[in-house]
C-alpha cells in the first residue's frame, strides 16, 4: 500500500484501487502505483491581482503538493517615493504626503512627522497643550477606526460577513467625526508641524461624546457574536492543537492563555482580545471635557467654554469611578 | 538613573525572555554615559571603532567605522550591561556635497531590558559603498538592508540575498540618492500648465 497521500492505493475485494491527484492515471498504473509527479516542485505566482492580496502584494510560492516550501515576497507595489517627493517640497507640504502613507492610520503618520519636524526645529515646547490633546484624541479615534477595519475585513475573510458590516458601520461614525473636524474622512493632513490645521469644532466634541456612549454597546455585540460557535470558531478548526499560537505579546499572551483555557481557539481568542483593546475608558479629565486653552488673543479658556456648550457635566458628577463597564 | 543591578539576573537573556527595570526619572539622557562606558568595556577595539559621539535633542548617536559595524552590533546585543536586543530600523542617508563619505547608514537600536535607545551611524563613499551586513546579529535588518541597497546602492556584504526590494529588479540607478532626479512631466489643467515638482518655485 502506497504511503503517498497524493497517489494512494488500497487493496479491496475487487482488487487494488488507486486515488490519483495531479497526474495521468495511466502513468500511475504503469509505474506500479507511484505518482510520477509526486515530488515535482511547482512555482505559483500569487498576486498582485489576487483578491486576497488586496492588490498590493505578490508572493512567488514554491509548492510541493499542497505544502509551500519556499516563498518570495514582492512588496514594492505600494511604493510611491514619498521621501523623494518631500526632498523637493517644504516641511508643511510634507503632511500631505505622509497622511497617505497608511490610509488606515493617517493621523499617526501626520503626528509622527509633525513631532519630528518640531523637534528638528526646536519648537516642541511651543506646541499648545490643546493642540497636543486634540492630536491624542484624533489618534485614539483613528486607532479604533483602524482596528475596526481589521476586525471587519478579517471577519469577512473568515466568512463572518456581519462582522464586516458592523465594523464598517462604526468606523463610519468615526470618519464622520474626522470630517467634522478636518473636513475630510481620510488623508486629512490635519496634524501639521506647529499644531493643527484648524481647531476642533464644538459639534465634533458632542459627536465624540455620543460615540463614547454608543460604542461600548457595540463592542458587547462584537464580543457576543465572536464568542458564538459559528463565529470565528471555524477559523480555528485545524489550527487547534497543532502548536500554532499567537505572538507572545506580554499581556495579551497571558490573557490569551486564559481565553484558550476557556475553550476558545487562537483566532477567536485573539479577536476577543483585540475587541477588549478598543474599550473606551473615561477619565476625570475627559468627563470635564477639558482640552486645555486655545492660546488666543483674548486668553480665554475656550476648551472649558466649549465643553459647557456641548453639555458636559461639571467634574464629580456622573458615575463615581468614571469608567464604563 | 536606572535601578539596574551590576549584573542582570540570568533570566534577562536576549532570547530567553526579557525583564525590564523601571527608570526612576523619566528624563532621557541619563543613561548615555552608562552605555558609552559599557560599550568601551565590552568591546576591545572601542577606541578604533568609534569615530565620535553626538548627543543632540536628547538622543545619543555613536558614529562607527563602517568596517566595524558588525562587531559593534554584536557587542551591543550580547553584553549584559548593554543588551540592545532590537534593531528597529536600518536606513540610508545621502549627505551629497556635505560629507566626502556621503552615504550614511543609520541603525536604531532599542534595549527592551533597560528601556534605552541608541542610534549607530556609519559612513561610506559612493565609490566604494561597502560595509558588513548585520543580519547575522539582527535578523530584522534583512529587508531593511535590502531597502538601503535598493534606494542608495549601499552594498551590505554577507547579506543572505541582497536584491532590490521595492523597485523592479531591472531598475537602473538608486532613487533616493540626492543626485537622482525626481522626474515628472508638466501637467495642463484648465488651460494652465503646472511644471513638474522639481521645477516649481522654491520655498526658501
Amino acid at each position: 500500500m502506497s504511503t503517498d497521500s497524493y497517489a494512494a492505493s488500497r487493496e479491496t475485494t475487487e482488487g487494488r484501487v488507486f486515488t490519483v491527484t495531479g497526474g495521468d492515471w495511466m502513468d500511475v498504473l504503469s509505474t506500479g502505483g507511484e505518482d510520477p509527479i509526486h515530488d515535482e516542485r511547482i512555482v505559483v505566482n500569487l498576486g498582485p491581482q489576487h483578491p486576497s492580496t488586496h492588490g498590493v502584494l505578490r508572493l512567488v510560492l514554491e509548492l510541493e503538493g499542497e505544502t509551500v516550501t519556499e516563498v518570495r515576497a514582492v512588496i514594492g507595489y505600494l511604493h510611491t517615493g514619498i521621501e523623494k517627493n518631500i526632498e523637493f517640497r517644504n516641511w508643511v507640504q510634507g503632511s500631505t504626503f505622509v497622511t497617505r502613507m497608511d490610509y488606515l492610520a493617517p493621523i499617526f503618520n501626520e503626528t509622527a512627522y509633525a513631532l519630528a519636524v518640531e523637534r528638528l526645529l526646536g519648537i516642541t515646547d511651543q506646541i499648545t497643550p490643546r493642540a497636543n490633546t486634540i492630536r491624542v484624541l484624533m489618534m485614539e479615534l483613528n486607532r479604533i477606526a483602524s482596528h475596526l477595519v481589521w476586525l471587519g475585513t478579517t471577519g469577512l475573510e473568515l466568512g463572518a460577513i456581519s462582522m464586516m458590516l458592523y465594523g464598517f458601520r462604526e468606523r463610519e461614525y468615526i470618519l464622520d467625526i474626522f470630517e467634522m473636524t478636518a473636513g475630510l474622512r481620510m488623508n486629512m493632513a490635519y496634524v501639521r508641524p506647529g499644531g493643527l490645521a484648524q481647531d476642533i469644532p464644538a459639534e465634533a466634541i458632542t459627536k465624540i461624546r455620543e460615540f463614547i456612549g454608543y460604542f461600548p454597546k457595540k463592542l458587547k455585540e462584537y464580543e457576543d457574536m465572536l464568542r458564538r460557535p459559528a463565529g470565528l470558531a471555524r477559523a480555528d478548526q485545524g489550527s487547534r492543537g497543532t502548536g500554532r499560537d499567537r505572538l507572545p505579546v506580554a499581556g495579551r499572551h497571558r490573557a490569551g492563555t486564559a481565553l484558550r483555557r476557556a475553550g476558545l481557539g487562537p483566532a477567536q481568542a485573539d479577536a476577543l482580545l483585540r475587541v477588549r483593546g478598543l474599550r473606551v475608558r473615561r477619565t476625570d479629565g475627559h468627563r470635564r471635557g477639558r482640552l486645555g486653552p486655545v492660546r488666543g488673543a483674548d486668553g480665554r479658556d475656550a476648551g472649558v467654554a466649549e465643553a459647557r456648550r456641548a453639555g458636559a457635566r461639571p467634574a464629580g458628577a456622573g458615575s463615581r469611578d468614571g469608567r464604563r463597564p | 538613573m536606572l535601578r539596574a543591578p551590576a549584573t542582570p539576573p540570568a533570566s534577562a537573556g536576549w532570547c530567553g525572555g526579557t525583564r525590564r527595570w523601571a527608570t526612576r526619572s523619566g528624563r532621557s539622557g541619563d543613561y548615555f554615559d552608562e552605555v558609552y562606558d559599557a560599550l568601551s568595556e565590552a568591546y576591545p577595539a572601542f577606541a578604533d571603532a568609534i569615530e565620535h559621539v553626538v548627543v543632540d535633542r536628547g538622543e545619543l548617536t555613536l558614529h562607527v567605522k563602517s568596517e566595524r559595524i558588525l562587531e559593534v552590533c554584536q557587542a551591543m546585543r550580547d553584553d549584559e550591561a548593554l543588551r540592545f536586543e532590537l534593531c528597529s530600523s536600518v536606513s540610508g542617508v545621502d549627505y551629497l556635497a556635505s560629507d566626502p563619505r556621503r552615504l550614511h547608514v543609520v541603525y536604531q537600536l532599542t534595549s527592551m531590558t533597560y528601556r534605552r535607545r541608541v542610534r549607530l551611524e556609519t559612513a561610506v563613499t559612493a565609490e566604494d559603498p561597502r560595509l558588513p551586513s548585520v543580519t547575522s546579529v539582527y535578523p530584522t535588518a534583512d529587508w531593511q538592508e535590502r531597502e538601503a541597497y535598493d534606494m542608495f546602492g549601499i552594498v551590505f556584504e554577507g547579506h543572505p540575498a541582497l536584491t532590490r526590494i521595492l523597485m523592479p529588479d531591472d531598475w537602473e540607478g538608486y532613487p533616493q540618492r540626492k543626485d537622482y532626479p525626481l522626474g515628472g512631466v508638466p501637467v495642463e489643467y484648465k488651460g494652465a500648465e503646472i511644471p513638474p515638482p522639481d521645477q516649481r518655485r522654491s520655498y526658501q
